[in-house]
């Protein structure tokens, strides 16, 4: 660990600027970014601590709730309202890391953290997203725990959050601060594939700051679930996940979303497999059929094979559960 | 006063809880500096170079040493060194070419003998330093590829022969079953919650470890050894040791090279294992692979029990999983054949982890045990009944006290057990399976000389020392109550201080023997303590109302009075009428629920039943053997060392990658002890329980699994399959 500048801007408009030469590292909870670097990632000249931003609040409107980037996961996990209206985001904070991770790790570092690939975490190993061009230990020696979705033959590293998982099961809109104004991106939009640039996970511009997480509300009932399935039995990333939110009419399904954990690259979602139950019932069959289509382009290994089987068996569950309820 | 066999309250628990207990890298002495290692990252090779240059620069940097330059600490390899540490142990069992080379240790060759090997040490002012500097170090290694050898037949180790057939007189009828399984365990990681650490301090020609290990007269031996030293220069202190498990069991050359790096430097200096060190730099449990033939009467009698088992070493090391140790005496069977090969790899030195061999051992045969009687469809307690040994058959001793039919009867009555044949898939709760599962559990009872120094001193109670450590297991507290009751004393006027080598000798807390070593001393030093106060005080001999032993002290015209108790370790057998075998026994008893479309398993019950003689303190007794059950919960689901498979590079050598169970993993568990004293090994009755309650509990778990759904796992962990 290299001797580092600290700065502690009180405004958004502070800590753009001293984010501003392309040096600093904005650290929010910093519950990812110190472990990486008492791992020995390479340090940043600057870092730029949010903590002391004004951006904490969860404001509802009628059309949406938007939750402030330095809002904690625990304050998020167990507001009303967000336990009953979306209850999956609520269950998926609540099924990562332990109590007091939570209470210390903000909103928007959560979809912002870093892979725990333990060949990137690892700084000897060869790592094209942490060293580009150095290569992918993964995809020479894979674990139980890589990609089978959205995978390159430079990165199988799998997204860690839960919470972005149900974001985007529920069409968050993440707000952000540039140096010249404010900009809007879906989530669906914000996270990128590795392809042949793995080191870049994101379309956050340089310089910039998610000030916001927006998700729209919506008048009809739904329901929705968040499944998280791993060895142990809490403190563990997922080897599989699921976020599904659903909207029945007369037993059939009128809309539905499904997002993935612990299996893909980013969280992810299909939305042509999701036409494939709309105004079906949700039987064997049907969610069979959806789940070909979700899963068609999942690429495995040896040590990957299993996780097939495991998010199939997870869709069925959450959707059995969400069409009992 | 009746102390042995209540539940008193951990001594220790208050300084613990509140952070007064000083553990090994607690300790601050004036300017002391801290070292770090480097690993190599290469599995073979040799160091053609170092450059240390821009490590050396780094502010507080005070030293770098390499192969190159450890000359200048003293620092050598010697048979002696080997003999006394970790890297030797196994190696006269395994007597193969590279058994006489020269064992592993680091910095004495530019010689690379696995991934994760230490090949330079940076000594830095603070760990920040150290780190940074490590950071900085350039090798040039020339590679070369793993080299392939034979396997190795080794002969006995453990105490038990690891090529062994014998045949039982036992009547059996025709043969009607036949079954062979293969099974494997992965690497397990000890990763105690206190990271192995040493700080050297010296003062003149005379040096103070602080260290955190499970034995502090053998870390003496080792280190007097390394620095050329009469061991009286050499003192070793581990009051509190925060869990070994086997990782501080043997000693290490860490615990060597903080006292050579201090030495030469003239600062104290701290050399703590990280995470990841703990993987590669104090062993660990190695895989195993195993296979099972059993063949068995139209009854379920044994016919034949043949246990192979392949495991792994290090080049140059020589422990292995001696699985067959169960074995050879658990069961009666027409005939008995046990056989290890051993496959030496370029890997770190494995090590003994908690009832080595037997752990990995009992999970291959307690599982065949169960796949012939669901073959058979018979009851698998019933199986294992039927084939109880009433005696020892392979030592030909009788059982000194063996009431595993009574742990059987007893777990089976308080768990609920069924009983005939529970057909796999028959029971549902709430639309998950339920399965039933059951496994037997052994270990030895060795028992070892030891000391224990009684002291009064006027106007202050009674100091009980001895050397022995207390890893946890809560030997403090169980000296005190020997000694509270032997002499009738009040607790609170009794002091007990541990784990210092300048105290009286007594062995290495390990292997199940302190209790049955360290207590029958204890016993002896009050009986010594009292006929001391009978000769000062002739009123003994008529008076039969005597006031307590410290208002006899107090009377006396003495201000100080010491007598030192012994035991003599395992009972004299010519004294015996037949010599005898000495073991603890016990039977697990598991429910589990399992999802199987989303490949969830969790355990929900467990009841164990375990014959470790009288108990002394029936709270810290359960704590230990639930602590063990709970070792096995983390070996059936979860725990999983993984290499790279090129380098064998451990990849989970830290506790992001390597899972060991949380609180939520853990269900009701409920632990019986059937309490029958075993007068033979000693007076108190007593056994050591560290071991007893890990083996076949993850045979257990597996075979619940099966009653839940028919699928059955051969190989561990069961991690999450749907």
């Amino acid at each position: 660990m290299t001797c580092v500048e600290w700065t502690h801007p009180s405004t958004v408009a502070q800590a753009i600027e001293a984010l501003a030469d392309g040096h600093g590292q904005a650290v929010a909870g910093g519950t990812t970014l110190l472990d990486l670097l008492k791992l020995g990632h390479e340090t940043p000249k600057r870092y730029v601590d949010l903590g002391r931003l004004p951006l904490r609040d969860i404001a509802v409107t009628q059309n949406s709730v938007s939750i402030g980037a330095l809002a904690s996961n625990s304050q998020v996990a167990n507001s009303e309202l967000l336990r009953t209206e979306f209850a999956a985001i609520s269950e998926s904070i609540l099924a990562g890391a332990s109590q007091q991770i939570r209470n210390a790790a903000t909103v928007a570092g959560n979809i912002m953290q870093a892979t725990r690939c333990p060949y990137f975490r690892t700084v000897d190993w060869a790592c094209n997203k942490r060293q580009p061009g150095s290569g992918c230990e993964a995809l020479r020696a894979a674990g139980p725990g890589h990609a089978i979705l959205g995978t390159s033959n430079h990165c199988i590293a799998v997204h860690p959050s839960d919470f972005a998982v149900a974001l985007l099961a529920f069409d968050a809109i993440v707000h952000i601060q540039t140096p010249s104004g404010r900009t809007s991106l879906p989530l669906a939009e914000f996270y990128l594939l590795p392809g042949e640039t793995p080191q870049r996970e994101n379309r956050l511009p340089p310089a910039s700051l998610i000030v916001a997480l927006e998700i729209p509300r919506k008048m009809e009932a739904r329901r929705s679930a968040y499944l998280k399935l791993r060895g142990r039995a809490s403190y563990e990333f997922a080897a599989a996940s699921v976020a599904a939110v659903l909207t029945f009419k007369e037993s059939r399904v009128a809309k539905v979303s499904m997002a993935l954990g612990g299996v893909a690259t980013a969280p992810w979602r299909k939305p042509e497999a999701e036409a494939l139950l709309i105004g079906k019932q949700l039987d064997r069959d049907s969610i069979d059929r959806f789940c070909d289509e979700l899963l068609a382009d999942a690429r495995t290994l040896p040590e990957t094979a299993h996780k097939l089987p495991l998010v199939r068996g997870a869709i069925h569950h959450v959707l059995a559960r969400l069409a009992e309820q | 006063m009746k102390i042995i066999g209540t539940c008193v309250d951990r001594v220790d628990a208050i300084e613990k809880v509140t952070g007064r207990a000083h553990y090994a890298a607690d300790y601050q002495p004036q300017g002391l500096l801290t070292a770090l290692a480097l690993r190599s990252v290469w599995a073979r090779g040799y160091i053609r170079s170092f450059d240390t240059k821009a490590a050396l620069e780094l502010a507080g940097v005070h030293a770098v040493f390499t192969h190159l330059d450890a000359k200048a600490l003293g620092w050598k390899s010697s048979r002696e060194i080997d003999a006394l540490g970790a890297e030797g142990l196994g190696r006269a069992s395994l007597a193969d070419a590279a058994s006489k080379l020269p064992a592993y240790r680091p910095l004495t060759s530019p010689e690379i003998f696995f991934a994760g090997q230490w090949i330079a040490i940076v000594v830095a002012e603070t760990l920040e330093q150290a780190r940074a500097a490590l950071a900085l170090i350039k090798v040039d290694v020339e590679t070369f590829e793993q080299e392939q050898s034979l396997p190795v037949r080794p002969g006995p180790f453990f105490a038990g022969d690891m090529q062994h057939q014998h045949d039982c007189a036992v009547e059996t009828g025709a043969e009607a079953y036949r079954f062979s399984g293969e099974y494997e365990t992965p690497m397990q990681l000890h990763q105690p919650m206190e990271p192995s650490a040493t700080t050297a301090v010296w003062n003149a020609d005379a040096v103070t470890l602080y260290d955190s290990t499970q034995g502090v007269g053998a870390t003496r031996a080792y280190v007097a050894s390394s620095l050329d030293l009469p061991e009286d220069k050499v003192r070793v202190v581990s009051p509190y040791v925060g869990g070994g498990f086997g990782a501080k069991n043997q000693i290490w050359p860490h615990q060597a090279l903080a006292a050579h790096m201090a030495r030469t430097l003239g600062k104290p200096v701290r050399l703590q294992l990280t995470r990841n060190d703990m993987a590669v730099a104090s062993g660990y449990r190695s895989e195993t692979k195993q296979k099972i033939d059993l063949v068995a009467d139209a009854d379920g009698r044994l016919i034949l029990l043949r246990h192979q088992s392949t495991v792994p070493t290090s080049l140059r090391g020589g422990f292995f999983e001696p699985c067959g140790l169960n074995s050879l005496m658990l069961y009666k069977a027409g005939r008995v054949e046990v056989s290890h090969h051993v496959q030496r790899r370029a890997v770190a030195t494995p090590t003994p982890f908690r009832a080595p061999g037997e752990t990995p051992g009992s999970f291959a045969l307690e599982t065949a045990l169960d796949e012939l009687a669901h073959e058979m469809r018979m009851d698998p307690l019933e199986l294992r009944m039927r084939n109880f040994a009433e005696k020892d058959h392979y030592h030909g001793r009788a059982w000194s006290s063996n009431q595993l039919p009574d742990c059987y009867r007893q777990g089976a009555a308080r768990f609920g057990w069924p009983g005939g044949h529970l057909a796999p898939g028959s029971m549902k709760r709430e639309g998950l399976a339920v399965g039933y599962g059951m496994a037997t559990t052994a270990y030895p009872a060795p028992a070892l000389p030891a000391s224990v120094r009684l002291y009064l001193r006027r106007g202050e109670g009674i100091l009980v020392e001895t050397s022995a450590t207390d890893i946890g297991t809560g030997m403090r507290t169980i000296l005190l109550q020997t000694v509270a009751e032997e002499l009738g004393i009040d607790p609170e006027h009794i002091r007990v201080s541990l784990g210092d080598s300048s105290l009286t000798d007594a062995p290495t807390a390990g292997r199940s023997k302190s209790t049955a070593s360290l207590l029958p001393a204890a016993l002896m030093g009050c009986r010594k303590l009292k006929a001391e106060l009978d000769r000062l005080d002739p009123r003994a001999n008529s008076a039969t109302n005597l006031p307590g032993i410290l208002e006899r002290f107090a009377n006396s015209k003495h201000d100080e009075l010491e007598v030192i108790g012994h035991s003599l370790g395992m009972p004299d057998g010519s004294a015996m009428r037949e010599p005898l075998s000495f073991y603890s026994f016990g039977a697990h008893f598991v429910e589990v629920e399992v999802d199987q479309s989303i490949g969830r398993i969790r355990v929900r019950r467990m009841v164990s039943a375990f014959d470790c003689g009288r108990i002394v303190n029936p709270k810290l007794a359960e704590s230990q053997v639930a602590g063990g059950m709970i070792f096995g919960i983390g070996m059936a689901l979860m725990e999983h060392g993984i290499r790279h498979p090129e380098s064998l590079r451990v990849v989970s050598d830290n506790l992001a990658d390597y899972a060991v169970p949380v609180h939520a993993d853990i269900p009701q568990i409920d632990v019986i002890f059937v309490q029958k004293p075993d007068m033979s090994f000693n007076e108190l009755g007593v056994r050591g329980l560290g071991e007893i309650g890990l083996p076949g509990t993850s045979a257990a778990i597996g075979n619940a699994v099966f009653n839940a759904t028919g699928r059955r796992f051969r190989s561990l962990p069961m991690g999450i399959v749907a």
